[in-house]
């Protein structure tokens, strides 16, 4: 089956093309000490001797592995702030779901945005848990909520 | 669909098409592979409707030059009907009645082919955007997903 893992602070994933399904994702996986392992929209820690086949009824399975569990974020948008508390298993479009909830910011401007690193220029992938963005010690992230920029004329 | 191919665009395309980003976003149901045909890659893409939007992406010279796509019907292997391109959100910005038809039923992109030969300035005005030979079919198709986020596709009326 297929396994797509995220690791803290990389903004990345990687897969694994054909992970054996009756493997425990323990022996899969480097998992450092203190590190835990998460399915991708879910809060609970994974048991580390089950396996894919056990966590995944599907062909496919999406897990962030972090030290932390849960992550403070810091969303800005036109100068204004809202602090949140999310799991680092929470996807980025549920970061910015709740980014505009708590901004109090309409349906028709919130479809409009996209969600980056404060001060970067990139945009952050909506499918990707928020772990993977934030850094292996450090529990805490600032985005900035950005209106998309369309070419016009 | 080939393993690798001797024309190195290809041979590129085939890489991206099995980077994990791509992965992510066909196994998050973002998008699919509907067909390919060197040139030619056609991809799914669901919109804020649950529907799916098809584009047929000209991929020659890939990744020097950003695909070329153009909205696609795949049941009858032809351009999509203009009457059946997106809507709502900000879809008519972006399948545009007033420009695509004229610029083969491109999108009013900066990470497509046609919107950045028509609009060169594209590429240092909006370089988040753009495309470049540095970006991947992933980028593409995720530059479409976002813009497809409020989109309504739609649908054939089905005979009586």
């Amino acid at each position: 089956m297929r396994l797509h893992r995220f690791s803290a602070g990389t903004g990345s994933v990687i897969t694994h093309p054909e992970a054996p399904p009756d493997q425990p994702i323990g022996q899969l996986l480097d998992i450092e000490d203190g590190e835990s392992a998460y399915v991708v929209g879910s809060d609970i820690a994974l048991d580390i001797n089950l396996t894919l086949a056990q966590l995944f009824p599907g062909d496919v399975g999406h897990l962030v592995t972090h030290r932390c569990r849960d992550a403070k974020i810091t969303a800005v948008y036109a100068g204004h702030r809202a602090r949140l508390d999310v799991h680092v298993a929470t996807l980025v479009s549920g970061v910015l779901d709740q980014a505009v909830h708590d901004l109090k910011i309409d349906a028709a401007t919130a479809a409009d945005l996209v969600i980056r690193l404060h001060g970067s220029t990139e945009d952050m992938v909506l499918t990707n848990p928020i772990g993977a963005y934030l850094d292996k010690r450090n529990c805490q992230l600032a985005v900035d909520l950005v209106h998309v920029v369309r070419p016009q004329g | 669909m080939p393993e690798t191919s001797t024309d190195p665009s290809e041979a590129q395309l085939l890489r991206d098409l099995r980077s994990s980003e791509f992965w992510v976003g066909v196994d998050m149901k973002q998008w699919r592979i509907a067909a390919y045909d060197w040139p030619h890659l056609v991809l799914g893409l669901t919109a804020g409707d649950g529907n799916e939007l098809a584009m047929r992406l000209n991929c020659q010279d890939y990744p020097r030059l950003a695909p070329a796509g153009r909205p696609w019907d795949i049941a009858t292997c032809a351009p999509l009907a203009h009457d059946r391109w997106p809507i709502g959100g900000h879809a008519p910005q972006i399948f545009r009645h007033d420009w695509s038809h004229d610029n083969n039923d491109a999108p009013y992109m900066a990470c497509d082919r046609t919107g950045l030969a028509t609009h060169p300035d594209w590429a240092t005005v909006h370089p988040q955007r753009a495309w470049n030979p540095t970006r991947t079919i992933a980028f593409y198709a995720a530059e479409i997903s976002l813009e497809l986020r409020g989109a309504e596709l739609p649908q054939p009326e089905k005979a009586a």
